[in-house]
């Protein structure tokens, strides 16, 4: 079967054309212009409209139906409109075409009739004032062509009111105007669309249906909505289709129903004909389009999607850290690997630090081999030995002029308290005091960065409950491995504050983090716990307890997404000092903001460091906080 | 042409081994020894058992293939570890990938509309294609988007040094034979039709796509030469809340009738508008054919509740 498709190009087209090539029908598509009869879906022949009207030669050949898709309305040459219609009626029927399929207009309907609603197909047609005169004549031209085929071909007309879809800018300009604050510039107080893949299946039906031949339908969405209500709602969608941050599920406010224009029960029955689309996904379908337009010229904020800057940018390929240096401890596991990883696809040279040469290497060629990160150097060092601090960073400022970003992020839990060879408790060797000197050690080439350098601290949501006890540093009197691990992340807190005050005024910046409950090998203190003492009941529930509690933990991904999001976000520029809960700004617990305490603990944490490595480290004046 | 499916018993992998049985393709399968039983059509397809860890099963499996279906990915968690997760989505891409690399024309690979970054507010719809991907929600939802980027990334990788090229398709919530959440939903609503609104909060709009719609999508990006190395939104064209749902079981149980009490909170809640839009494959030809309404009757005509709810007994019966 062939069939040919006016309007092909059209909403109302695009619909009839793919329900006819899935029936296998052969398509001849008519089109205003080439290129859109190129974008025409494969398996359709196009051709653009004759320049003189009904000169189709020999294109028309063999045709069964002609389905007229062009709805008449909005800022069409109605004239010209009528003229190469009827012209391809004429020609259709000289090839033999038997059925047509109209789409014509409710406005043929006088316009009284209209205005009183529930208009059916035996309405009195025409007049020549009020309503919409122009789409009126139109309309009645093309059915008079039609009727005067009518003895030839079956024909079929639709009256749709008005046909909605993206395309429609006569429409998206009211809407849009509406949503501004102007009042309504449509006729009557009722709106009655239907949309036009609606519209598109009732040409399906009006042609696939033996008994609608010399029919006329209306066609209509079932529902009606008076103006009134029509104009609140593109107010509300305005609102609804512009906050790009807005999470709540917008409800739609009842409204009373508005009695339909057109009376839709003749399709109903003969054509089982009802549109899928409700009235109210029309008036979302233009709000949707007039909101784009006001976004196209500037009055409607940006669609943007809320994503940190560092995986957005990792996302679209970007390298803002393209030529920068970042240090980042700890960086063979847990939330450093992936902080590494993210910060070298972000473009950085990842310096990583941490013991195992082994884990070391092998995140070095993942870095090396893989198409979006950038190669990295790693550096081997036992960070809970000061000497190895102090050696690490001799290595580094010679190779690395300037570094950029300074992630401190080793750090654990022991069990059992040890003690390090430098005769210093490891927990607050490796949580506190090593990240302390590592960043005095390191400011020269932080300060010789080129703009801001960024320092992060990674603490902890243990610090909470564990203040700092200047009288037992090296918890000699007690050993509990959460609270020592805990009271080492206050100080780091607390110095990290006193960092902030000595670099105020510097291009270094220094915050501190508290990167979430997340599930890395840092937990496996909890493995190492004896537990011959528990039944076998006992170690299940304890091992169920576990998993789901790490079941309810973030990724070692997301946690270094807000570690490396501070580190280079734009968000951040020049925030120090602060404390963070995963990317938010927060309060640290009550006891960190101990300013005396803060300025002891330093002394104390300096004091360690001179006596360990021989290196006195508050030389100048600013370099120690008053 | 010789085709692989991976997880062919799936709720994708059933179709597109259904769909597959219409072509004129040889078919093999890669699947878990303990689910061989549950495999369709097994007269006519040749079967290689295996898991995704075993590398030497895998050479053999794509032994000779053109186009591989890689549909063995495990979606919406319940209650899974996410290293259990990472071992079969990550590391057992990864494996396949391997085995495909140089040898394999194609890997269509079914990935999740759950890898996009939020999207839930309607000034972000419609979300297109190639929307920016972000693991998001509870820890566990997070885990099942991540291990999915992590296993998209295993694939773009491989295709950005020329091993093998890909087509990554992402549906929405899947429906079909072997769809747990819609399964779930349907009973919630058959057991409370109530207190709907904690459920409409936390799905919000859906766009359900059934599996054999999926699996003609995968047919022609196995095989357009538009879709090499693409990535495509799978979604079905209506959008709905679960008070649609509830409207549409309704109706399907009450043929013939119109005053659907559910109509008018289902009318409100819905905003009309597409929250995804799977512009590419439309440019392909594809059009979901199972529409929402038939997606909920197969369901109900599962749990055998078409004639229990629509039997109404007369009252002299039940004295
Ligand atoms: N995971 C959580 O829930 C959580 C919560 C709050 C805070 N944090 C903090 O986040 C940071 C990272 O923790 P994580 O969970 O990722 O831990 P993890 O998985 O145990 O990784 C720790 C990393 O630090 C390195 N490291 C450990 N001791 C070291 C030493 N003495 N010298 C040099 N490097 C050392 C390890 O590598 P090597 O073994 O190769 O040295 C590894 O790369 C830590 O500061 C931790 O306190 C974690």
């Amino acid at each position: 079967m062939r069939a040919v498709v006016s309007g092909a190009a059209g909403h109302v087209g695009q619909r009839v054309i793919e329900q006819l090539l899935d029936l296998r029908w052969d398509v001849l598509g008519i089109v205003g212009s080439d290129a859109e009869a190129t974008a025409l879906p494969r398996g359709v022949t196009g051709k653009v409209w004759p320049k003189r009207a009904g000169a189709f030669g020999k294109a028309l050949d063999g045709i069964d139906a002609l389905l007229l898709c062009e709805p008449v309305q909005g800022d069409a040459d109605f004239d010209v409109q009528v003229k190469r219609t009827t012209g391809l009626i004429t020609a259709a029927v000289k090839a033999g075409v038997a059925r047509i399929v109209l789409v014509s207009s409710a406005h043929v309907y006088a316009p009284e009739a209209l205005a009183r609603g529930m208009v059916t197909e035996t309405t009195p047609l025409g007049g020549d004032e009020g309503g919409n005169v122009a789409v009126r004549q139109a309309a009645l031209s093309l059915e008079s062509a039609l009727r005067d085929v009518a003895d030839q071909v079956e024909c079929v007309v639709l009256r749709p009111l008005m046909v909605i879809d993206r395309d429609q800018t006569h429409l998206i300009d009211r809407a849009w105007s509406v949503m501004q604050g102007g009042g309504a510039t449509w006729d009557g107080d009722r709106l009655h669309p239907i949309a036009a893949s609606d519209l598109g299946d009732a040409v399906m039906m009006a042609l696939r249906t033996p008994g609608a031949a010399g029919h006329a339908f209306n066609v209509a969405s079932e529902q009606a909505v008076t103006i009134d209500v029509a104009l609140q709602e593109f107010r509300r969608l305005r609102l609804v289709l512009s906050d790009c941050e807005q999470q709540e599920i917008q409800v739609r406010p009842p409204s009373p129903p508005a009695p339909p224009v057109l009376s839709l029960g003749k399709a109903q029955t003969l054509l089982h004909f009802r549109a899928k689309r409700p009235v109210w996904g029309l008036l979302s379908t233009l709000a949707q389009a007039a909101v784009d337009k006001g976004r196209a010229e500037g009055k409607v904020d940006a669609r943007k999607f809320q994503m940190p800057a560092a995986l957005l940018a990792i996302e679209t390929g970007a390298k803002p850290l393209a030529g920068k240096v970042a240090v980042v401890t700890g960086a063979t596991a847990g939330i450093g690997r992936s902080a590494a990883v993210l910060l070298s696809k972000l473009g950085a040279k990842v310096v990583a630090v941490a013991r195992s040469a082994e884990a070391g290497k092998a995140l070095m060629e993942e870095l090396a081999s893989h198409s979006q990160t950038t190669p990295g150097v790693f550096k081997q060092a036992d960070l809970s030995e000061l000497s190895a601090v102090r050696d690490l960073a001799a290595d580094l400022c010679k190779e690395f002029p300037q570094i950029d970003i300074l992630l401190n992020n080793a750090g654990a839990v022991f069990n059992e308290r040890e003690v390090t060879s430098e005769g210093i408790e490891r927990t607050l060797a490796l949580n506190l005091i090593s990240p302390f000197y590592l960043t005095h050690l390191l400011a020269d080439p932080l300060r010789a960065a080129e703009g801001e350098a960024r320092v992060i601290n990674v603490s902890s949501e243990a610090h909470q409950n564990s203040a700092l006890d200047l009288a037992d540093m090296q918890s000699e009197l007690s050993y509990r491995a959460i609270p020592v691990y805990g009271k080492a992340k206050s100080g780091l807190i607390m110095v990290t504050y006193l960092f902030a005050e000595l670099m105020q005024g510097s291009n270094v910046t220094i915050n501190v983090v508290s990167p979430g409950a997340v599930r890395t090998e840092i937990w496996r203190f909890e493995d190492d716990q004896d537990t011959s003492n528990l039944g076998p009941q006992q170690l299940q529930r304890r091992n169920a307890m576990r998993d789901r509690m790490r079941m309810n933990m973030i990724s070692p991904l997301e946690s270094a997404g807000y570690l490396v999001n501070l580190a280079m976000a734009p968000d951040f520029a020049g925030a120090s000092g602060y404390y963070f809960d995963k990317n938010d700004r927060a309060q640290s617990s009550e006891a960190t903001y101990d300013r005396p305490l803060a300025l002891k603990l330093w002394r104390y944490v300096e004091g360690v460091i001179e006596q360990t490595t021989g290196t006195k480290i508050t030389g100048g004046q600013e370099a120690e906080p008053a | 042409m010789k085709v692989l499916v991976t997880g062919p018993s799936g709720a994708i992998g059933q179709y597109v081994l259904e769909v597959l049985m219409t072509t004129d393709h040889d078919v093999r399968v890669f699947a878990l020894p303990d689910s061989m039983h549950r495999i369709n059509f097994r007269d006519r397809i040749e079967m290689v058992p295996g898991q995704l860890s075993d590398k030497i099963a895998l050479a053999e499996a794509v032994e000779g293939v053109d186009i591989v279906y890689h549909t063995a990915v495990v979606s919406p968690p319940p209650a899974m570890k996410p290293e259990t997760m990472d071992a079969i989505n990550v590391e057992g891409t990864r494996n396949l990938v391997n085995a495909c690399a140089g040898r394999v024309k194609r890997l269509v690979m079914a990935s999740s509309n759950n890898v996009y970054t939020p999207h839930r507010s309607s000034a972000l719809w419609p979300v297109l294609d190639d929307a920016p991907r972000m693991a998001h929600g509870n820890p566990q939802q997070a885990a099942l988007g991540e291990s999915l980027i992590a296993a998209e990334d295993i694939v773009f990788e491989a295709a950005a040094k020329d091993q093998i090229e890909y087509a990554i398709l992402r549906p929405t919530v899947v429906a079909g034979r072997k769809s747990q959440f819609i399964e779930n939903m349907v009973i919630s609503i058959l057991q409370n039709q109530q207190n709907l609104d904690m459920q409409r909060r936390m799905w919000d709009m859906m766009q359900w796509t059934h599996g054999s719609d999926i699996g003609h999508a995968a047919m022609l990006v196995g095989e357009d030469e538009r879709a090499r190395n693409e990535c495509f939104l799978v979604a079905g064209e209506e959008p709905i809340t679960i008070y649609d749902v509830q409207k549409l079981i309704w109706d399907i149980m009450n043929v013939g009738k119109t005053d659907n009490p559910y109509a008018e909170i289902a009318a409100q809640n819905n905003i009309g508008i597409p929250k995804f839009e799977p512009r590419k494959l439309r440019a392909l030809g594809w059009r979901p054919k199972v529409g929402v309404k038939q997606c909920i009757a197969e369901v109900l005509g599962r749990l055998e509740f078409y004639s229990s709810a629509a039997v109404n007994i007369p009252a002299y019966m039940l004295d």
